[in-house]
């Protein structure tokens, strides 16, 4: 058998935009056609560089740029047996560069500029989300979050209920969308299902951290599936 | 008029068959992949039981006997649906689409559960067949050895009569509906004993979750329309062919290879012995039929 659980979707239970882990991904538009040069690092370790063409004939309208693929070539080498990982990419002005972690601890942060360095140019860095870009989460671990935004001091909260097996099979709904701005988020309290995903709408200088406050570990007894069919009750004891 | 007859009774021709009944054994094992999921089977089994007839038309029919499966297991491997974070729509389109969409990961992959229905009983519910006498060489013997040499080497040539069916029909394997909670624990244990010791208790819950009532993720995931014990006598019996397959050993058995009576040719009639050979009569123009009250073999002496 083939069954495959990577640990650190369980076992990383808080967000960090600047920090991105498999659970999280930053959105971002280039707008300005052009040859970009990006690099992802984590704290204190060394960094990976790649290329993005923000070009009006490419068709590409989203750019999905795996940060593991990218920091860890080797590993994800070794894991899809499909050799040196891309490091260029395209995409059209009007799209979208998504930043994601498909595995692994993750912890990477994201920084792009142009390719030809010019200092009054606008740079885009995953700690210091601006107007337009978005945070996308994944919340899968019950319980009460507290969302910042570590640039404005703006706080929320997030309520994920225990997951319950119900009559069909569990799927999340719509994914929440959230504006983060100078002052607060709106809204201010987001009730989430696991699994749903949680946008939040960049208009001012952000850096998201969610953290788990309260965990919710449901029943005390493992709540499996129940087999259909007549059971036989079980009797309280009686004395005598 | 024939210089031998032989004759056995309705109820001697029936001990006769008991014992070539009991004699037979079949067993299989087969996989294949059929789309969505995979399956392989392993099956042993055995006859008993029957009730026999003899006609005046020539015609045996042999009835009821069951099919028992002292072996019939049945592993079905396929993808846990469900266990995919879905990828969700980050920026839609202005016609109602998605321009940016999360990739999404999935956990999780295929599982294989095994089903046992060892001691199931099937029925052959008839066998339609006359009798078939076939001379036999024995492949052992060799070109230039004469009948004396043949015997005194265990070779002999013999006379042999076979049950030969004209059609042999099975009936389908009864799986009874009591399968489907077989199934339904099968796959929850498979379940189980994929998670591995770390994963917290959450994380398991919000996977049942995500699988939703296993009986109808299983359906789903095998393409199961009705119920399931129909679903496997039809995977068992016409997508493995397993009722043909045992229709074609059981009418391969009794039509070539155990026949119900032997005996040599020449035939001995007396033994050796005081160093006198043998005395052998050959057998010739053998026939066997049968009527409503016995069988009868004829022979001539030449």
């Amino acid at each position: 058998m083939n069954m495959t659980f990577d640990r650190n979707l369980f076992s990383q239970v808080g967000l960090d935009s600047g920090s991105l882990t498999m659970l999280g991904a930053v959105i971002h538009s280039f707008h300005e056609p052009g040859e970009y040069r990006g690099s992802v690092g984590t704290e204190g370790e060394g960094q990976a560089v790649f290329y993005i063409s923000v070009d009006k004939e490419s068709p590409a309208a989203q750019v999905n740029i795996d940060l593991a693929a990218l920091a860890q070539p080797s590993e994800t080498a070794k894991d899809c047996g499909c050799g040196e990982p891309q490091n260029h990419f395209s995409v059209n002005p009007r799209g979208y560069a998504v930043f994601h972690v498909s595995g692994g601890a993750g912890g990477f942060h994201v920084h792009v500029r142009r390719a030809r360095e010019n200092s009054e140019e606008k740079i885009f860095d995953s700690r210091n989300l601006d107007d337009g870009d978005i945070f996308s989460a994944v919340i899968l671990r019950p319980g009460t979050y507290a969302v910042t935004n570590a640039h404005t001091r703006a706080r929320a909260q997030i309520v994920v209920p225990y997951p319950k097996v119900g009559e069909t099979a569990y799927r999340p709904p719509a994914p929440v969308r959230v504006q983060a701005t100078r002052e607060h988020f709106e809204p201010r309290r987001i009730e989430l299902f696991p699994g749903q995903g949680l946008l939040f709408e960049c208009k001012t200088a952000s850096r998201i951290k969610i953290e788990l406050e309260k965990a919710d570990d449901g029943p005390k007894t493992p709540r499996e599936p129940t087999t259909r069919g007549w059971r036989k009750a079980t009797l309280p004891e009686t004395d005598g | 008029m024939s210089h031998i007859t032989i004759a056995a009774s309705e109820n001697a021709f029936g001990q006769i068959f008991k014992a070539a009944r009991d004699n037979f054994t079949f067993s299989k094992s087969d996989s294949g992949s059929f789309g969505p999921f995979s399956a392989s089977y392993a099956v042993a089994l055995h006859l008993d039981d029957g009730t026999i007839q003899l006609n005046n038309d020539n015609t045996i029919e042999i009835e009821t006997v069951d099919v028992v499966f002292d072996t019939l297991t049945l592993q079905l491997c396929f993808d846990l649906p469900g266990f995919c974070i879905p990828s969700f729509c980050i920026v839609p389109d202005p016609w109602n689409g998605c321009l940016v969409g999360f990739p999404g990961f999935c956990i999780g992959g295929p599982i294989c559960v095994p089903l046992d229905m060892s001691g199931l009983v099937s029925e052959i519910s008839d066998i339609k067949a006359s009798l078939l006498p076939s001379y036999f060489v024995d492949p052992a013997r060799a070109p230039g050895w004469s009948d004396l040499d043949a015997e005194f080497n265990g070779h002999p040539n013999k006379w042999r009569i076979f049950i030969d069916p004209v059609w042999v029909v099975v009936d389908p394997i009864d799986i009874p509906a009591t399968i489907a909670n077989v199934l339904e624990n099968a796959v929850k244990n498979a379940v189980n004993n994929l998670f591995p010791s770390w994963l917290p208790g959450w994380a398991k819950d919000l996977i049942w979750a995500f699988l939703g009532p296993i009986l109808d993720m299983v359906k789903a995931a095998l393409g199961i329309l009705d119920n399931v014990e129909d679903f496997i006598q039809d995977l068992l019996g016409t997508t493995f062919n397993l009722l043909g397959l045992i229709e074609t050993a059981v009418a391969d058995y009794f039509a070539s290879q155990h026949p119900i009576y032997e005996f040599e040719d020449p035939y001995p009639l007396l033994p050796s012995s005081g160093g006198l050979i043998p005395v052998k009569i050959p057998i010739r123009n053998l026939t066997a039929t049968v009527n409503s009250d016995e069988m009868i073999i004829l022979a001539d002496v030449g």
